[in-house]
């Protein structure tokens, strides 16, 4: 798939956060240097412990209070997104960087029916629901959300603006909140809206958290491992819903996920990441043809290919560092079968290596 | 903060002494905690060496010279502004050149000696009664939560007709079914005090029970004692110990109300209950009586409460870790 | 007797009670007529969903749970009976759990773990004797003596699996269960148990029944594969007949959703609809036909038997030529072969 614009919606410089636990400092992120472009998919892959839930929670505001920002950057629409407020951030997520996470029956609240928490989404903007109505009212006809997300419908201001009710609001948000419903294919919408989280299977949760994700129509939309916990025809069919989806909404996606091979199928872009950093940026098709970090390729020599059996995995020696006492230098070195005197002594930071491809290695021949 | 003690941990009690340092380091963090630790630590002190600090002779009131016995002590002053009390026929106190920093009570006795010769009796009331209604509690609810089916339903039962009568009207019926010395008396509080445990052992087993090692360890071929009492009791332990130190207040409390209702095993006991309920009569006269006995109560209620809400917080297995 | 574990019309249900006086109202089948064999020194591999019974199947095997009808034979004895003491049996299969975080006490750390195993089954005793036992098996999964007086959460994942392993060979098993082992690991740390895994077989001449929804590591592991469904089989067969030519729909679109590390596979669309189904409400007829697009009335009323065909074993009333979508009936049936 080929991204026309190069335009940069998020980019991430230098990110370094620490934790403080008991055992110590967690240097959980050691300087994340991370690009997202217009309407582009990025797979940010990596194995447990490596930062990337902690590099979505950074960039969310969303960090617990044990956690430290040392130092960087996290630039969206020119602003940089750490020096901003809590309520800031609270706005930000609410309209333009949206989440979705594993689990999503802890995300649902399980005391409310889906009709409540949805239209929740729809009500923080009662504006756009008012003008909704009054174009509805002057229009005639129904305005339905893909209208709303294609951007087709021009919402203008009415300086006459007449008096919308309460229950008008209402409505309007409960059919939007059908049209988004359909829109991540969920069968029987008005059914559904009167369900609670818990009568729904892992499937339709997850797709509901989709919903509520894109009801505000985001510039950006994380994605944190959200086919991890359903099974595989399940998941098969949210990253179908995914790529769909993609022509429709505007938004950029950083699709965060353990398994290389649900990046290969989805993602535009990877980059890799290990020990808080990101080691490798490229293109999908790029990276698995060329892999240039020894960290890439001995992760893409571990997973089992049913297309090309081997009769061992290779696995990689030693094991993950723990970030309290990480390694000096660059982080995988003490693993890494090309390591070198320097490797030990100071991080390598992300080259470039070709037009679109990155490598944070010293010892990479281009 | 240290770094992690991989490798230096060569036998079986340095992990476990490992393991304790990092309890003692949540404990740490927080100061009512530590407040509660020490309290309760300095009361656990009081009730071994009381009976060194004060002489216990001078509870007796049948030792003063007033009463016909032969102590060679001083005799008694009410400390205040100048009130006079009298307390029976015969006896009159008055303000004098003696010193009594918390008052005297009714037979002249020094209130702060009193009160430091009554701790030891309510700390050993609370403890005993405690581990005794946890430990019967605790055998009873792990034997219905894990073997369940009609033991289940019987235990439960039995739990539910205790916990269906208010317990200090248990503690009295007990009481005067069982008579006023201070080991029945004992023994009364203790069979109210023991179906809150049974309940919440149970609960824990129900929750162990299903979890994956015990699972792992009955394929491993563990018998079910060694399973329940070596592995899921250990494991459920945690939310009894909290209970437990938040009974210590509630079992000197119900002693004390005991004490007020005329089940005191003795008039001159040395008790706190039992100090307070001598004060109660002339509360407007002489306050200090039971003022200060009962805020040793408190203090004491106070201590292993601050205890047990730290115990809960550190062992509260999703804090940890 | 070749097969080392024989399962003839296995069914475990659970009972639902409600009401007062607890009636049982309905079951949930989890496990509701299963056949198959497993040979000596094989690994088979059995695939599933969640609600296809494979981790009720193996604790049933194990008899973690009873087994409501049906018989389990190990190595020619027959395990439901109640006469046959599974004590004994135990020693010689074991079992490792999914849950790597919670498959062992928090509260012991692994010396005191292998011990009691040890003295459970009358293994080396006096404090030498095991602690020599301790450390040849923390080596043979590849662990050092410093590991031993830790605690399960000073270990990652990889390393728990590798204890519990340890754990499982101390009465020298024959036939192992892996019940999902690297299910919660990481791609480079799976990878080395399942290394580990291969390398133990290999040495100990093990049997693995290898239970698992990861497609691509049943493919690495397995010699034959089962694929279950809603608590019964719907295919079995050799490893690469079942992933290269299945013939039962379902195993067609399992195949078809497993993400594959190459983005230059153009993936087509192929796409089963509608939610993993759960046992409490199995449909009639084949259990499968609510979600299959080839099905016929005939699906929706009869139950199709588990059928072998050259070694190839499948329960579906039509043979699918996946590609084009034809149908046609079956024209011999053989009667389902019993093992």
């Amino acid at each position: 798939m080929q991204v026309k614009e190069k335009e940069v919606v998020l980019e991430v410089k230098d990110l370094k956060v620490f934790f403080h636990t008991y055992r110590g400092k967690v240097e959980a992120l050691n300087g994340v240097e991370l690009s997202l472009y217009k309407r582009e998919v990025l797979g940010l892959v990596g194995e447990s412990g490596c930062g990337k839930s902690v590099t979505a929670l950074t960039i969310l505001g969303l960090l617990p209070e044990n956690a430290y920002v040392i130092s960087g950057e996290i630039f969206f629409r020119g602003e940089d997104l750490l020096k901003k407020s809590k309520e800031e951030m609270r706005l930000l997520r609410a309209d333009e960087i949206a989440a979705v996470f594993q689990d999503p029956m802890t995300y649902l609240n399980p005391v409310l029916t889906m009709e409540t928490q949805l239209k929740e989404v729809f009500m923080l903007d009662t504006n756009l629901l008012r003008k909704a109505v009054v174009w509805q009212k002057n229009h005639g006809g129904k305005i339905a959300f893909d209208d709303l997300l294609s951007g087709k419908v021009k919402i203008r201001d009415n300086s006459t603006n007449p008096k919308v009710s309460k229950s008008e609001i209402n409505e309007m948000a409960k059919s939007l909140c059908i049209d988004i419903l359909r829109l991540v294919k969920m069968p029987d919408p008005e059914r559904i809206l009167r369900q609670y989280a818990f009568e729904l299977s892992g499937g339709m949760r997850q797709r509901a958290m989709i919903a509520m994700a894109l009801a505000r129509r985001p510039s950006v939309f994380i994605a944190d491992e959200i086919t991890t916990a359903v099974d595989v025809t399940i998941q098969a069919q949210i990253l179908n819903l995914m790529r769909e989806l993609r022509d429709k909404i505007d938004a950029s996606t950083l699709l965060i996920t353990h398994d290389l091979s649900v990046a290969a199928e989805n993602a535009d872009r990877i980059a890799v990441m290990y020990g808080g950093n990101v080691v490798e940026v490229a293109p999908t098709v790029e990276i698995f043809k060329n892999h240039l970090h020894p960290y890439t390729s001995m992760l893409m020599k571990a997973i089992p290919d049913v297309k090309n059996p081997s009769e061992r995995l290779e696995s990689i020696p030693g094991t993950v560092p723990e970030m309290i006492n990480p390694p000096s230098g660059c982080r995988f070195h003490p693993r890494c079968p090309i390591a070198t005197d320097k490797c030990a002594m100071e991080k390598p930071q992300l080259r470039r290596i070709t037009e679109n491809h990155e490598v944070a290695c010293y010892n990479v021949a281009v | 903060m240290e770094k992690s003690e991989v490798g230096t941990i060569k036998s079986e009690w340095a992990a476990r002494w490992a393991d304790l340092k990092y309890t003692l380091y949540l404990l740490r963090k927080n100061p009512l905690v530590m407040a509660g630790i020490f309290m309760t630590l300095f009361f656990i002190a009081l009730m071994f060496l009381a009976n060194y600090i004060v002489d216990p002779r001078l509870a007796n009131p049948a030792g003063y010279p007033e009463f016909g016995g032969n102590y060679p002590f001083q005799r008694s002053y009410v400390w205040s502004k100048g009130n006079i009390i009298s307390w029976g026929p015969g006896i009159h106190l008055y303000e004098g050149s003696e010193f009594f920093p918390l008052g005297t009570d009714g037979w002249g006795r020094d209130l702060l000696k009193m009160i430091v010769l009554a701790i030891p009796v309510d700390m050993e009331n609370a403890i005993i009664i405690t581990l005794g209604a946890a430990a019967f509690g605790t055998l009873l609810g792990a034997l219905a939560g894990y073997v369940g089916g009609v033991i289940d339903e019987v235990i439960l039962r039995i739990t539910d007709i205790f916990l269906s009568i208010p317990y200090l009207i248990l503690a009295l019926v007990f009481a005067a079914m069982f008579g006023r010395t201070i080991e029945t008396l004992r023994f009364s509080i203790l069979l109210v005090f023991w179906p809150t445990y049974v309940r919440l052992m149970r609960g824990q087993i129900l929750s162990e029970k299903e979890k994956s090692y015990v699972e792992a360890l009955k394929a491993l071929g563990a018998g079910h004692a060694r399973v329940l009492f070596g592995h899921i009791i250990p494991n459920s332990i945690y939310p009894v110990l909290v209970q437990a130190t938040l009974d210590f207040g509630s079992v000197v409390l119900t002693f004390s109300a005991l004490m007020f209702l005329g089940f005191s095993p003795s008039p001159s006991l040395p008790e706190l209950g039992n100090l307070a309920s001598d004060g109660y009569f002339h509360i407007f006269d002489a306050p200090w009586l039971m003022m200060f006995s009962g805020l040793t109560m408190l203090l004491i209620a106070l201590a292993f409460n601050l205890l047990g809400d730290g115990l809960r917080d550190v062992l509260d297995p999703r804090i940890r870790r | 007797m070749k097969d080392i574990l024989v399962v003839e019309d296995l069914k475990t249900w659970f009972p639902i009670k409600s009401g007062i006086i607890q009636r049982t109202v309905g079951y949930v089948r989890a496990v509701d007529g299963v056949s198959f064999g497993v040979r000596r020194g094989e690994t088979f591999g059995l695939v599933g969903e969640s609600g296809s019974g494979k981790t009720t199947l193996a604790r049933t095997i194990m008899r973690l749970v009873k087994p409501t009808a049906g018989k389990i034979f190990f190595d020619g004895v027959d395990l439901t009976e109640r006469k046959s003491k599974p004590a004994k049996l135990r020693r010689r299969m074991q079992i490792i759990f999914q849950d790597p975080y919670a498959s062992l006490d928090p509260r012991q750390i692994v010396y005191s773990m292998l011990k009691e195993t040890m003295k459970i089954h009358r293994i080396a005793s006096g404090r030498s004797d095991v602690h020599k036992k301790a450390l040849e098996l923390l080596e043979n999964v590849g662990l050092s003596e410093e590991h031993l007086y830790r605690f399960p959460h000073e270990f990652s994942g990889g390393q728990r699996q590798r204890i519990a392993v340890a754990r499982a060979l101390i009465v020298n098993p024959e036939f192992l269960i892996l019940d999902e082992p690297t299910s919660f690991l990481d791609v480079s740390v799976q990878a080395s148990v399942l290394n580990l895994l291969n390398d133990l077989q290999k040495a100990f001449a093990l049997t693995y029944l290898f239970i698992s929804h990861n497609l691509a590591v049943v493919h690495h592991m397995s010699d034959r594969v089962a694929v279950m469904y809603l608590g019964k089989l719907v295919e079995m067969a050799d490893r690469d007949a079942i992933y290269n030519s299945p013939r039962h729909p379902y195993t067609f679109y399992l195949m078809a959703a497993i993400p594959v590390p190459n983005p230059e596979i153009k993936k087509e669309e192929v796409l089963l609809t509608g939610d993993v189904p759960s046992p409490v409400n199995i449909p009639p007829g084949c259990r499968f036909h609510p979600r299959c697009p080839y099905a016929t009335g005939r699906c929706e009323q009869e139950e199709p038997p588990l059928v072998e065909n050259d070694g190839h074993w499948v329960a579906c009333h039509y043979d699918i030529d996946f590609n084009g979508g034809v149908r046609s009936s079956r024209i011999k049936r053989r009667k389902r072969r019993r093992v």
